[in-house]
């Protein structure tokens, strides 16, 4: 009925609906003029880059274009062991988080008291800085007075007092994982956490009354309900990871011998440790698009679960 | 089901979350009691596990050294711009996408929180041209925007959920009574968004004190560090043997954020949770 | 009158001139300079005083102090290069200086002094920034490697001298990771080794391989790495690993912790970190059987440097005898010209500076005349990784070390 009374009115000027509209994308102005500054242009000349010969040297004489060189260079370098080393961190860290997290979780829904005060306990290691973070484990897992090898000598499950962690080809991994593990583990339990406590209880009782088991009622009752928050919140988490800098520079610098190298860190030493621009940003291509691919196969695969 | 559990089911939650709780809060009972030792104490065998107060020394040293003032209060100066500019662009764009269904809205929506999947290292590596084109390098607010980038794709999606909660009506009522549109979002919605903006205020603030790649590449002179990028530089560097020294400026360091999150954490956790669960 | 007029006249022309011509000469100057002397705390006040002296002598030019960490000078220099920013004057290490060359960054002494100056400065030291001819770098300080020596721990493991030959430095480490730990209950070890990929660990293995006989450069100037003597020293080193008389996995900065925090025998520094040992006895010896390294710390003027004579004067006072003077009496440094040689500081060394003043004569440069020398050494470091915590069979580390090696001093 309006929308006639509307048409019918002579065009005086911008409809009602469009000055909604031109101040919808006014308000959004900020947020994307911050976007296209920080992120679009420096990611777009970031992928122009990977393209180009762009070291030290070249910025004076002027960059030249050498097509897929750096690419070829990266694969030199040990691109696929980076990538490896890569899925290796990221599926440690998040599937530590998500068990850990989740049997937190699962404990705090028991509505037992003082809950809340538990779970912001719990969050206090994700407000630590990164790189106290990283300061901090370094020092436990330190080989000549942490407190680590300490305790596991003593208990005798290690042998050596004195043993390399930060230094162990084979173990430095573990303590960059255990490391983030701590920190981002709170974020995971949060999160899960408040998706269990917005689970229908009506649900929860009735498989109860069922004769469901634990087992049974959170495999067919509890996790179900939060397959989102809980899909969302591992796509975050592996972000995350893959994007995971300060704490794996501050405590391995991504060694040794490389063993904790991952794509971040190689970015980050191709082009500003070795200064070669263009290498760097062609890691940093190769990422984004298998990132861009993840990320739909996963848009592709949970569209199809929800109709289940 | 409260009263079908037995007291000793209960008792064994208790204890398991209190064990849990031990082993996460360790580290942290270890960095402050560290802190109050001296480096003779700690680089010794067998580590002491109950606090002494040996000394302040190191508190001492930490507070009289202009240096690290200098980078405490560079990353304050730059967390405050943060949060400030997060705000009200989030609190813009998080009441544009609310409110208003306008063509693109949508694929606004998808951009906005993709943009935080670009990696961080990899706009670095142009950062440093663009921000010296535009003069923003070894600036407070050049910091502050690079930071707020980071920061903007989750505060407007929190802030656009506290919007979706607040009743259009109040939007329409105060359009009746004349309103224009900038102020219907200013005096009417804005003071019923105030437990989203706080949680977005501390969001930004632990983000910006937490970053340490960007305070790395755009901050390069020394009076203009930031606190993380200081500390990473001195005790991996030269004093990368000065455990209490190490310790003390920890704690020093998550001091400010620990207090904030503990005083505040009922909003944080509304607003990291508010959004995700209501889906 | 009219004569009295004409002589006033005259004399107030000569006065105008004059006051002209000494305007003319000392139009006020600023210049940079950068360096990481005056952000260090054990330094800063030889720096602030050098600078206030220089300041003092001429007063028309004002020194503008940028100050870093050292490795942040490095980075802000590379920088500032490719993009045509460079500072007026900058503190280097000499091992930076050839690849600011290549980026066309820096002025050759030759257009700021005459011959004699520059031969006034050790030619030691010059030898490693001599490029095309040219010099373009001006020694300031020497920093001659020595082997500090935990007298107390060599003294538990039955020795009351240092070390004098090789065999018996080798001897003596084993001996005293042989006592497990000390007092403290911290474990012993015989000789630190810099095992993190850092360029200092790099060079710092370089005593090892000339000892046996071997060295970085062959006769004719090709890269002369993989040899008997190189794979003897790294074989020697990988047993020593594996008796725990060395401790692994620390960078250059954890060994002076450890050997500060006495729980080692020998460990190999310049002559700047005997501050660091003050809780250990110890005495300074020249590495047994072999030539020293150093790592020197020089001056450079910036290509484009628009003040090339207020650069000169302030390179020439810092290393010259005046500079000196005031950086010895805050610190112990070691000089690096002929002339500053007969200040009374040199003429009554005593003590380990004494030790160490002895050594700079000796020193054996760094090849550092390649712009990819901290690269060079990190790919050694990365080898010595590999050798000590890998494990792996030194003969093939040596090869693939000095392969890396060739392709980056081919250049």
């Amino acid at each position: 009925m309006t929308k006639a009374v509307i048409n019918a009115r002579p065009h005086k000027g911008i409809s009602e609906k469009w000055k909604d509209h031109l101040f919808g994308y006014a308000l959004l102005l900020p947020t994307f003029s911050v976007f296209s500054l920080v992120i679009l242009f420096p990611i777009a000349k970031s992928i122009v880059m990977s393209f180009y010969n762009y070291t030290y040297a070249s910025i004076k004489k002027g960059p030249t274009w050498n097509s897929f060189e750096n690419y070829v260079t990266i694969f030199e370098e040990g691109f696929l062991s980076q990538l490896f080393r890569t899925l290796i961190f990221t599926v440690g860290t998040v599937g530590l988080e998500l068990v850990i997290g989740m049997c937190i979780a699962l404990l705090l829904n028991m509505n037992i008291r003082g809950r809340n005060a538990f779970r912001s306990l719990f969050l206090m290691s994700w407000t630590i800085p990164s790189i106290v973070t990283a300061l901090l484990w370094s020092w436990l897992f330190n080989a000549q007075y942490g407190l680590i090898d300490f305790v596991l000598s003593r208990i005798g499950l290690i042998a050596d007092p004195n043993m390399q962690w930060l230094q162990s080809p084979s173990l430095a991994m573990v303590t960059v994982i255990i490391a983030v593990v701590w920190r981002q583990t709170p974020y995971m339990l949060v999160m899960i956490l408040a998706g269990l406590q917005s689970i229908n209880q009506d649900l929860v009782e009735a498989a109860a009354i069922d004769g469901a088991n634990a087992f049974q009622t959170f495999f067919r009752v509890k996790l179900p309900g939060i397959k989102t928050v809980l899909g969302n919140t591992i796509i975050t988490c592996v972000m995350s990871s893959f994007q995971q800098f300060t704490i794996i520079m501050n405590m391995t610098q991504g060694g040794p011998m490389k063993m904790t190298t991952t794509m971040s860190i190689a970015t980050y030493k191709l082009a500003f440790t070795s200064r070669n621009l263009g290498a760097g940003a062609a890691v940093g291509v190769i990422w984004m698009l298998l990132l861009g691919t993840g990320v739909t196969i996963y848009n592709h695969v949970s569209k199809r679960f929800d109709y289940e | 089901m409260i009263n079908r559990r037995s007291p000793f089911k209960t008792l064994l939650i208790y204890l398991l979350v209190i064990l849990l709780l031990a082993l996460f809060l360790f580290p942290i009972y270890w960095m402050f009691i560290g802190s109050l030792k001296d480096n003779s104490v700690l680089m010794r065998l067998p580590p002491q596990l109950y606090p002494t107060f040996s000394t302040l020394e190191s508190y001492k040293a930490v507070f009289s050294n202009a240096k690290y003032m200098k980078y405490i209060l560079n990353s304050f100066i730059v967390a405050s711009m943060t949060v400030v500019i997060d705000l009200v662009f989030s609190v813009f764009a998080g009441y544009s996408l609310s409110r208003f269904h306008y063509p693109g809205r949508k694929a606004i929506m998808t951009i906005t929180l993709s943009a935080q999947v670009f990696p961080t290292v990899v706009i670095i590596i142009s950062l440093y041209e663009f921000f010296s084109k535009f003069k923003l390098m070894n600036t407070y607010h050049g910091l502050s925007l690079a930071d707020v980038a980071m920061s903007l794709p989750l505060s407007v999606w929190m802030l656009k959920s506290f919007c979706d909660s607040v009743p259009r009506s109040l939007d329409e009522a105060a359009k009746v009574d004349g309103c224009g549109r900038f102020m219907t979002m200013m005096r009417i919605v804005l003071p019923l968004l105030k437990p989203g903006m706080l949680a977005v205020g501390i969001y930004a603030f632990l983000m910006s004190w937490d970053d340490y790649m960007l305070g790395l590449v755009i901050m390069t002179k020394t009076p203009l560090k930031t606190l993380p990028v200081g500390i990473s530089e001195t005790f991996l560097g030269e004093f990368g043997f000065d455990y209490a020294g190490m310790m003390t400026i920890s704690v020093v360091a998550s001091l400010p954020v620990l207090l904030l999150f503990l005083v505040f954490q009922k909003y944080m956790v509304a607003g990291l949770t508010g959004g995700a669960v209501k889906e | 009158m009219k004569r009295l007029l004409a002589i006033m006249l005259a004399l107030t022309m000569l006065c105008s001139l004059t006051v002209l011509a000494v305007a003319e000469d000392h139009a006020p100057v600023t210049i940079e300079f950068l360096c990481w002397g005056a952000a260090e705390t054990t330094t800063a006040p030889a720096f602030n005083a050098m600078i206030e002296g220089f300041e003092a002598k001429y007063p028309w030019i004002t020194v503008e102090v940028t100050e870093s960490n050292y490795d942040a000078v490095n980075t802000s220099l590379l920088n500032r290069a490719a993009n045509d920013d460079s500072p007026d004057v900058a503190q280097v290490s000499n091992q930076w200086v050839a690849a600011l060359c290549e980026l066309d960054a820096v002025k050759p002494l030759e257009e700021l002094f005459d011959e004699e100056k520059i031969a006034d400065f050790y030619t030691g030291s010059m030898e490693g920034t001599i490029i095309d001819g040219k010099h373009y770098s001006a020694a300031w300080i020497m920093q001659p490697f020595g082997l500090y020596c935990n007298m107390d721990l060599l003294a538990a493991a039955g020795y009351n001298h240092v070390p004098t030959t090789w065999a018996e430095y080798i001897q003596m480490a084993r001996d005293v990771a042989k006592l497990g730990t000390n007092a403290e209950g911290n474990t012993v070890y015989g000789i630190c080794l810099g095992t993190q990929v850092l360029a200092n660990a790099g060079y710092g293995v370089l005593p090892y391989i000339w000892a046996h006989g071997a060295d970085f450069y062959a006769e004719d100037g090709s890269i002369g790495f993989y040899s008997e003597g190189t794979v003897a020293a790294y074989k020697e080193l990988q047993d020593l690993v594996k008796e725990g008389v060395i401790a692994t996995g620390l960078q250059v900065v954890n060994n002076r912790s450890l050997f500060g925090n006495g729980q080692a025998a020998f460990h190999i520094d310049a002559p700047s970190q005997v501050v660091n040992f003050s809780a250990v006895n110890l005495q300074v010896t020249n590495i047994p059987e072999t030539s020293t390294i150093t790592s020197d710390h020089h001056l450079i003027v910036s290509a484009n440097t628009e003040h090339p004579e207020e650069c000169a004067l302030l390179v020439d006072y810092l290393t010259g005898p005046e500079g000196m003077e005031i950086y010895t009496q805050h610190n112990s440094v070691i000089c690096a010209r002929y002339s500053v040689e007969a200040l009374p500081y040199f003429q009554n060394l005593e003590g380990t500076t004494a030790v160490f003043y002895k050594m700079a004569g000796s020193a054996k440069s760094l090849p550092v005349q390649s712009a990819n020398f901290v690269p060079a050494m990190e790919a050694i470091a990365e080898g010595i990784q590999r050798l000590t915590i890998g494990l792996e069979d030194a003969d093939t580390v040596v090869k693939d070390t000095a392969a890396t090696l060739t392709k980056l001093y081919s250049k």
